[in-house]
């Protein structure tokens, strides 16, 4: 697994690099916006990193959804189905891949929001200001680091679902079409019909929301609600690993 | 060894296998021969275990081809397959990753005889160094089984030779190889049985020196023989 994992890392490091390079360029002008004052240096760094924190983790789930869809309609699954490695096994690399990705993305962006609220505070001598300034901007939510922590778990969780879920709409794709033409469209119907039906699903459970809704919900209901999710997602998680590893093993020729 | 019992395997709008049955024993280097879209990449996918029979079953050592059959049975392609994004260094780091049986030096040793460099990049390969490199990769395994399809595709008329002795240098006693080719003269010199497959089906397996010996035949002629 470990060596899977080393590769599906591989793959995806110019993207990670990207946004890396992205994320110190706007850093660097928040900073400068700080020490010069400049509202809109800071402006624009702000702006920056939360289009990188957002964007950068969407586009890297779209890169490993993308790589996958090559590898399994093209010559590269060699690469993967030539070595002593099950579909459970290869297709978990992809998942684990992507979860790690998002988690330590995810605390390095709260980090680094941390930081830069923490040196912002420091130069404007005024914390509360700066705290009452964002929560305008939000509107009415309030920063409680629980709260925080239950939505990113809720967020985490729910994207690492979608994931899945994109990466089964891809294997069956390619078990049924096998690198024919509109391939991808086929993929993204699938894909498409899947998520409608989990949140049909969802939606009829107690509690029942879609992911935005879960999402919203996990921030005003007690941290057991953004637990109860958070399972709910990573179960859906699972199940979509199992029908993707299954569909691999049994279904798929390259 | 490696066995197919009723192999057969449809795609779509094609019957690319239909009731395969074929033993290969041991240690011997079988020349698969057939014209296009006969079932020669189908059956060697199979047996590597990249493609799901329709019916029947491809055995190695009498358990179905699967995960542990892939620690001992190289497979080389006709298309290039590596990821575009490596080296050649990064090949051979891979294969050493993934295959215990896979040794580094005996990949240098073919690299430098094929010519190839560690530093060059995967998508800047010429056609023909491209296939030199999956010969490089695959005959650095020491496999028991090695299925080869038209390695000497792209390849130069004087590398052909070299390569050619590459090959069977790789290979020890006890190791089966299995060549598909087109170019049937080129592997008659060192081939001890032949497979013909025409749509689908294995027509015949013959002893190639016996071909010569008892009938006067060459490979190419009884080739033609099945083929028209």
């Amino acid at each position: 697994m470990k060596h899977l994992l080393k590769y599906e890392f591989r793959k995806t490091r110019t993207v990670k690099t990207a946004v890396l390079i992205s994320t110190c360029i706007f850093e660097i002008l928040f900073l400068l916006g700080l020490l010069s004052n400049a509202a809109v240096l800071l402006g624009t760094g702000i702006t920056g990193l939360s289009f990188c924190a957002t964007l950068g983790m969407l586009i890297l789930g779209l890169v490993s959804i993308s790589v996958l869809y090559r590898e399994l309609n093209s010559c590269q699954s060699y690469m993967l189905f030539l070595t002593p490695n099950s579909s459970y096994k290869i297709i978990g690399a992809k998942i684990l891949e992507n979860g790690i990705t998002l988690a330590v993305g995810g605390i390095c962006f709260v980090a680094l929001a941390g930081i830069d609220l923490f040196l912002w505070g420091v130069q404007a001598s005024d914390f509360p200001t700066v705290i009452q300034l964002l929560s305008d901007m939000m509107g009415n939510i309030h920063l409680n680091p629980a709260d925080i922590a239950r939505v990113l778990l809720v967020l985490f969780s729910g994207w690492l679902s979608i994931i899945t879920i994109a990466f089964f709409a891809v294997a069956i794709q390619a078990a049924l079409l096998n690198g024919r033409r509109f391939g991808g469209l086929f993929s993204f119907l699938i894909f498409l019909a899947v998520v409608i039906g989990v949140g049909i699903v969802m939606a009829n459970l107690p509690l029942g929301q879609g992911f935005l809704g879960s999402v919203l919900l996990s921030m005003t209901f007690p941290v057991s609600t953004g637990v109860l999710y958070s399972l709910l997602y990573l179960g859906i998680t699972a199940l979509f690993y199992a029908l993707t590893g299954w569909i691999m093993d049994k279904k798929l020729s390259v | 060894m490696l066995e197919s019992i009723h192999l057969t395997k449809n795609y779509l709008n094609k019957k690319a296998l239909d009731d395969v049955s074929l033993k290969l024993e041991e240690g011997q280097i079988y020349a698969l021969l057939g014209p296009n879209g006969s079932g020669k990449t189908t059956w060697m996918k199979t047996a590597a275990g990249l493609t799901k029979p329709t019916s029947g079953e491809m055995l190695y050592n009498g358990s179905p081809v699967g995960i542990e059959s892939r620690r001992e049975i190289a497979y080389m392609s006709t298309e290039p397959y590596f990821f575009r994004w490596m080296t050649v260094e990064d090949v051979g780091e891979y294969f050493q990753d993934f295959f215990d049986d896979f040794s580094s030096d005996r990949y240098r040793e073919l690299l430098a005889e094929m010519a190839l460099t560690e530093d060059m990049k995967i998508r800047q390969l010429s056609s023909g160094m491209a296939a030199k490199l999956k010969i490089a990769a695959t005959m650095a395994r020491k496999a028991s089984v090695f299925l080869l399809d038209e390695p000497l595709n792209g390849i130069d008329l004087i590398a052909r030779d070299r390569i050619m002795e590459a090959v069977i240098s790789s290979v020890e006693p006890n190791v089966t190889l299995v060549i598909s080719s087109h170019l049937v003269e080129e592997i008659e010199s060192f081939a001890s049985k032949a497979v013909f497959l025409r749509n689908g089906h294995a027509v015949e397996v013959c002893d190639v020196e016996d071909l010569r010996v008892r009938e006067g035949k060459s490979l190419a002629y009884k080739y033609r023989e099945i083929m028209e």
